[in-house]
């Protein structure tokens, strides 16, 4: 193995990360993205990097093709075949409104017309017992009807399929044998999870996606052949694994969320790295901020999550994102009070310091007017702007209105973003159960380092890392990633004696597909791993808490360490019997990971050189303070606050009070609370 | 540090936080669809002068009533000096501080280094807590058939549960013990966590500080809201709208009449002309009108803004002394929150003429109950499968309704959950065609759900705007109503709109129709695009795009008939622009017409 790529295409740019397994070479590079050619883009971030195919022998690659599309409805026509009665499943939702004193609410839109919805005649019950028998007639007369309307993807989701898939393979036989080049998404193999509308907007979305995906994945691998690259493409997936090209094909859904996956996965490759088994990783960028957390090491997953509000049955990274980014606008609202985002300016106009006619004080011009940046923080954006204009604004938007100087406004606009993104990792640690003092924060994007320290101080974290190149972290984590499937199977069993047979069966059946799965992609049988998962609740609870399977799967094992979870997320355990509800596999086979190479050490007694000292304001007062550049840093270097450190698309902010040093990989770790000299 | 402007909003964040993360807590943890699915519940956080400082999303009907339990416990209790830490009150008395009695509140005093700042609160719907009928009656006549009333009894003394309290709650409902005991547990552990958090909060900032900032969210709430108040010209803003019935006198319209009177930054939402008491369950006591009347005004003036008792200062509400809204010991009240739906729709109707908010159509009702409860065959227990179905909301300028939503976060049961947990076999689940009064812009639709019955039940149901139909707006016409149709194994059919403890044997099918919204706009200006939409998705039938819309269409190629389109639509004048339903005129004449006027 010689050298593996991954290529992360995001919103704004395409990250770039290539490492050479034998001299332990990593290169990064960035490029705008081009959103009407993506895979030209790929190639062009290639070129400009100036890195050959050649000899990579592993390319990893996130998209957000997937995500675009649902973003602006640009999927392909669906159509849907669903049981008769319940071609409305998907229309009606689950007709919540939860903007709870708003009078007006619009519901989020169906991916598939009402007119392309297809009712056919088949029941199971919920044991899947066939009630009704398929009607074959009927789907070859739906077929006809989707061939004249010209439809290319098709989603078929029958009432009770997670129990007895049967009709939906026989729909889906028919469906192929009749329709040529159209692809048909089954409910029960994008998700095996009960909840009928839940499944079908899960199925939906996967067709929806399905044809785009494919076509993108068929363009860039003949691009990429094109430029000698002959071996399997690997896709970042939603769950933190990889997938091969192949499969993405099938499993389009999987591809949504590959950024922030691969910055979980790069959080947890640092977490082990670092003897940390927890972290909390924080992308901050222009308008939005996303936390998400690696627990014992491993990518933190819900089954509970929503693209663009539509429901989606598959484990996803557990991701909490809020508007607060380096663009969230700060006013005084009527009543007086000083409010941070969630409203952005966005690349346009942007900060008020851009000059492109922003004219309210956002987070960017805050800092500016601390001294926490510096106008050339920007040059390589290739952005002159003008910290006269920030203070204006921060004067004029906030300042003046509360009565205020125009730094403690500054630093008020800081505190408040600080404290949003605080309450989005409380939000979700303590609302789990866990505490954040358990954890150390990964901070990356191109503000996450800037307000880093302060975030971990409101919510007790001891430890920040600030990894080398935080720009392109999440396409630096691809590099990290395992081949992963998920796989799932509703149940609702009581765990006693006489069920621990079926569950066993039914975990083997579940293997014997994760194995399929994994073979399918040419990962080697000795390097499959299968971990089992257990959805468990007290009979007669709804929510469940979903805990490794026991080795010896004992009633008493099972109960004993459900109470304990029980207890620790929700305060109590009860003396009820518990239930499982689903059982979850996770199949996974293991990737030669990168090892990283140790930078430079400090010679002895050696203190870095700050390139130059500016007075910034920290705490009510400016302090003397020096800037580094990170190129600088050794290993072994050790500074106390107050310090910048800046790099080319990042500036690492350390305070006051806090001590940063430089470990021999070139991370920086700031302990919050070091000691250092107050300013 | 003082109380400064960044202090304060730190405050504030920190404050909903807490309560959104006891929100968590008690949707996790809770036993019953009714709290963790249909988030029957609300959560909230006071001061020590039982002034709201937080809440977070439930349901909005509770929201603003909360603060009337911790008034009621206090009472109770003959003062907080009487109070200690670790004790937890729970109450539901609906003549104080519920809308009725299975809406059980738990109090928490929180308290700092041994001195009390104020007081967790949540509330929840427990689905049983006896009564004549599982679930409700629709009929019933005094509380005492209503459930079990609690006026205020400790639930933990200084930190250990009263199991005889939970024992004699388990006596008197239908609920399984564990059930009961996990709603009440998943309570009480959100009150403790909200304590701790804001015990943490306190440690933070400092307990001068922290009171500080506490009241200036207060005087900002106020300031924020009475700003919103100025904006409307002062004046007295009219509407009336009608409850089908009381339940029990089946004949009579409940009649609601709003004056809003509108002076300065100050409104009183005058009730003066409204129906006297109901001899049925739609009373509501006058610290939950009130508290309605706030929910309104919130609407109206800050509907995204967190909300603090100070956001509720500029308005309250007069209650007449007779009136379905002053009810009193013992008249039933169980449904008072149907009169609680209206009562928000006919503030909202009101206030439109003033300019403030923007104009919505009749919707289907906000809720309709349609709760089959009964033994389970498989081991006995028993069973209440709670369904409140939605139905269409009413369209707006420059927007149809939208279909099948109910009102806040209820949500829908999932066919294939319900059949595993319930003995029923759901037949079909679907739009309701043609349900949605036609307009420019059209209602939405409501929903048709068939459900065969495997075992023998009882059903209790609640379906409202049957007879006072959701009202269309400047020419749009009003939407279908709501309805329930049983199909008896002999044969037998039978259309129902409210009934309870309807004895339904096995093998009977419950088919119920919801409400569509009321159209918004003349219908011949309905862009021909939409109606052509409507009718390729099954919405409306070629008759109805005809009848309803002027639209015709070639029955051979499916296209519209464009020279028959234009002479049907252009033949024919506007119907009304008064800004009254249209076909008013048409409904039965025992329909009492829906009203709006500005006087002064």
């Amino acid at each position: 193995m010689s050298r593996s790529l991954a290529v992360d295409i995001g919103g704004t740019f395409t990250d770039l990360v290539l490492f050479d397994h034998e001299t332990r070479e990593l290169r990064v590079a960035k490029s705008s993205s081009s959103p009407d050619a993506l895979a030209e883009g790929v190639l062009a971030c290639l070129a400009s990097a100036g890195v050959e195919l050649a000899g990579v022998e592993f390319f990893v690659h996130g998209t957000t093709v997937g995500l675009n599309a649902i973003l602006e409805g640009k999927g392909v026509p669906t159509g849907l075949v669903t049981t008769r009665g319940f071609r409305d499943v998907y229309a009606i939702g689950r007709m919540d409104k939860p903007d709870m004193y708003s009078y007006i609410y619009e519901k989020p839109r169906p991916l598939a017309p009402r007119d392309l919805v297809f009712e056919v005649d088949e029941r199971m019950d919920a044991f899947g017992q066939v009630l009704a028998p398929l009607d074959a007639a009927e789907v070859e007369a739906i077929a006809a009807a989707l061939k004249e309307r010209g439809v290319r993807s098709v989603a078929v989701c029958t009432l009770h399929a997670y129990a007895n898939p049967a009709h939906e393979l026989e729909i889906k036989r028919i469906l192929e044998r009749l329709l040529d080049g159209v692809s048909v998404s089954l409910s029960h193999e994008v998700s095996g999870e009960w909840r009928e509308y839940e499944r079908t907007s899960t199925v939906v979305m996967n067709a929806y996606l399905q044809p785009l995906i494919t076509a993108y994945l068929e363009d860039l691998e003949r691009q990429l052949a094109g430029r000698g690259y002959h071996r399997s493409l690997y896709v970042m997936q939603c769950n933190g694994g990889i997938m091969d090209a192949a499969l993405a094909k099938s499993r389009s859904i999987q591809t949504l969320l590959s950024g922030p996956a691969g910055g979980a996965i790069g959080a947890s490759q640092v977490a082990r790295r670092l003897g940390d088994a927890n972290m909390i990783s924080l992308d901050m960028g222009g308008t939005s901020c996303d936390v998400s957390l690696a627990i014992d090491g491993e990518v933190g997953l819900t089954t509970d999550s929503e693209i663009n509000r539509l429901p989606v049955l598959v484990p996803m990274l557990q991701v909490n994102a809020i508007g607060a980014g380096g663009g969230s606008l700060a006013r005084v609202e009527i009543d007086g009070s000083l409010r941070v985002g969630p409203q952005s300016a966005g690349a346009r106009p942007g900060p008020a310091c851009y000059g492109r006619g922003g004219r309210e004080p956002t987070v960017t011009d805050a800092n500016l007017v601390l001294g926490r940046i510096g106008a050339d923080t920007f040059a390589p954006l290739g952005l002159e702007v003008q910290p006269e204009l920030a203070a204006d604004a921060v004067t004029r938007g906030v300042a003046c209105p509360l009565g205020m100087n125009v730094e403690q406004a500054a630093e008020g606009i800081v505190r408040l973003v600080t404290n949003h993104m605080a309450n989005a990792v409380r939000e979700i640690t303590i609302g789990r159960g866990l505490s954040p003092k358990d954890f150390s924060l990964l901070a990356f994007g191109g503000a996450g380092p800037m307000h880093a320290v302060g975030i971990a101080r409101e919510i007790g974290v001891s430890r920040v890392v600030v990894q080398p190149a935080p720009g392109t972290f999440s396409a630096w984590g691809m590099l990290f990633a395992d081949f992963r499937q998920d796989l799932v199977r509703t149940v609702v069993l009581a765990v006693e004696p006489g069920s621990l047979g079926e569950i066993e069966s039914l975990f083997a059946e579940l293997e014997a597909g994760g194995r399929t799965l994994l073979m399918r992609q040419d990962v080697l049988e000795d390097s499959h791993e299968f971990v089992r998962q257990l959805d468990l609740r007290y009979r007669g609870q709804e929510h469940t808490l979903t805990l490794p399977a026991p080795p010896e799967l004992g009633p008493s094992a099972v109960k004993e360490s459900f109470d304990e979870a029980h207890r620790r997320v929700y305060g109590y355990d009860l003396a009820e019997p518990i239930e499982i509800v689903n059982l979850r596999l996770a199949a996974r086979g293991a990737t030669d990971r990168p090892e990283l190479k140790p930078i430079d050490a400090v010679e002895p007694g050696s203190q870095p050189v700050p390139y130059r000292r500016t007075p910034v304001y920290f705490d009510g007062a400016f302090c003397d303070t020096p800037h580094f550049d990170r190129a600088d840093l050794r290993a072994g270097h050790a500074l106390d606050g107050p310090a910048i450190v800046t790099e080319a698309s990042s500036t690492t902010v350390i305070p006051p009070r806090a001590r940063l040093t430089v470990d021999a990989f070139g991370f920086l770790i700031v302990d919050t609370d070091g000691g250092g000299h107050a300013g | 540090m003082p109380a400064d402007a960044v202090t304060i909003e730190l405050i504030r964040n920190a404050l909903i936080s807490v309560t959104g993360e006891m929100r968590t807590k008690i949707m996790r943890s809770a036993f019953s669809p009714i709290i963790y699915e249909s988030l029957d519940f609300s959560v909230a956080f006071f001061n020590e002068r039982v002034e709201t400082l937080a809440q977070a999303d439930g349901l909005p009907y509770f929201l603003c009533d909360l603060p009337n339990a911790v008034r009621a416990v206090i009472e109770d209790v003959g003062g907080v000096e009487h109070m200690r830490a670790g004790d937890v009150f729970l109450v539901n008395d609906p003549y104080r501080c519920s809308q009725h009695p299975q809406d059980v509140s738990i109090v928490k005093p929180a308290y700092y280094r041994g001195e009390l700042f104020g007081f967790t609160a949540v509330r929840v719907h427990l689905i049983d807590l006896g009564g004549k009928a599982g679930f409700a009656s629709t009929d019933a006549t005094e509380i005492f058939q209503e459930g079990l009333v609690i006026p205020t009894v400790h639930l933990h003394s200084e930190g250990r549960l009263n199991e005889e309290i939970v024992r004699l709650m388990a006596a008197n409902s239908r609920m399984s013990r564990s059930t009961m005991l996990g709603d009440l547990q998943a309570q009480v552990g959100a009150c403790i966590v909200g304590e701790e958090r804001l015990v943490e909060v306190i440690d933070r900032y400092g307990y001068e500080l922290y009171r500080e900032c506490c009241d200036a969210l207060l005087v900002q709430g106020e300031a924020y809201a009475r700003a919103k108040v100025r904006e409307i010209p002062d004046g007295r803003y009219l509407a009336e709208l009608f409850l089908d019935d009381d339940g029990v006198n089946r004949d009579e319209p409940v009649r609601i009449k709003v004056s809003l009177v509108v002076d300065d930054s100050d409104m009183v939402v005058d009730l003066t002309g409204s129906s006297g008491p109901c001899a049925g369950p739609y009373n509501m006591n006058p610290n939950y009108t009130n508290a309605i009347c706030r929910i309104a005004f919130k609407s109206l003036t800050s509907p995204h803004e967190p909300s603090n008792e100070g956001h509720f200062r500029p308005v309250r509400a007069h209650v007449p002394d007779e009136s379905v809204f002053n009810a009193l010991r013992p008249s039933p009240v169980f449904w008072g929150f149907k009169t609680a739906g209206t009562l928000v729709d006919c503030i909202r109707r009101a206030a439109t003429q003033a300019v403030v908010g923007q104009p919505v159509a009749g919707n289907y009702g906000w809720s309709c109950g349609a709760h089959v409860f009964g033994e389970h065959p498989a081991d006995g227990s028993f069973f209440a499968m709670v369904d409140e179905a939605g139905g269409g909301w009413g369209a707006r300028p420059g927007a149809d309704g939208e279909d099948a939503m109910v009102m806040g976060g209820i949500r829908n049961n999932p066919v294939e959950v319900s059949e595993r947990k319930f003995p029923v076999r759901v037949e079909a689940y679907e739009l309701r065609a043609g349900s949605g009064g036609a307009g420019a812009f059209r209602g939405g639709l409501g929903v048709r759900r068939a459900t065969r019955l495997l075992a023998d039940v009882r059903l209790v149901a609640n379906f409202e705007r049957s007879q006072c139909l959701p009202w269309g707006l400047h020419g749009g016409q009003p939407g279908q109503g709501s309805f329930i149709d049983i199909h008896h194994p002999d044969n037998r059919g039978e259309r129902v709109q409210k009934c309870t403890n309807h004895a339904l044997p096995a093998g009977s099918r419950v088919v119920y129709f919801t409400g569509g919204g009321g159209g918004y706009g003349d219908p011949r200006e309905r862009a021909i695009e939409r109606v052509m939409d409507d009718l390729r998705r099954g919405h409306i039938t070629p008759a109805e795009a005809e009848s309803d819309y002027a639209v015709c269409v070639d029955q051979d190629t499916g296209q519209v008939d464009v020279p028959k389109t234009r002479s049907l639509r252009a033949g024919q004048g506007r119907s009304d622009d008064s800004g009254e339903t249209a076909a008013d005129g048409a409904i039965e004449t025992r329909q009492p017409h829906s009203r709006e006027k500005r006087e002064g």
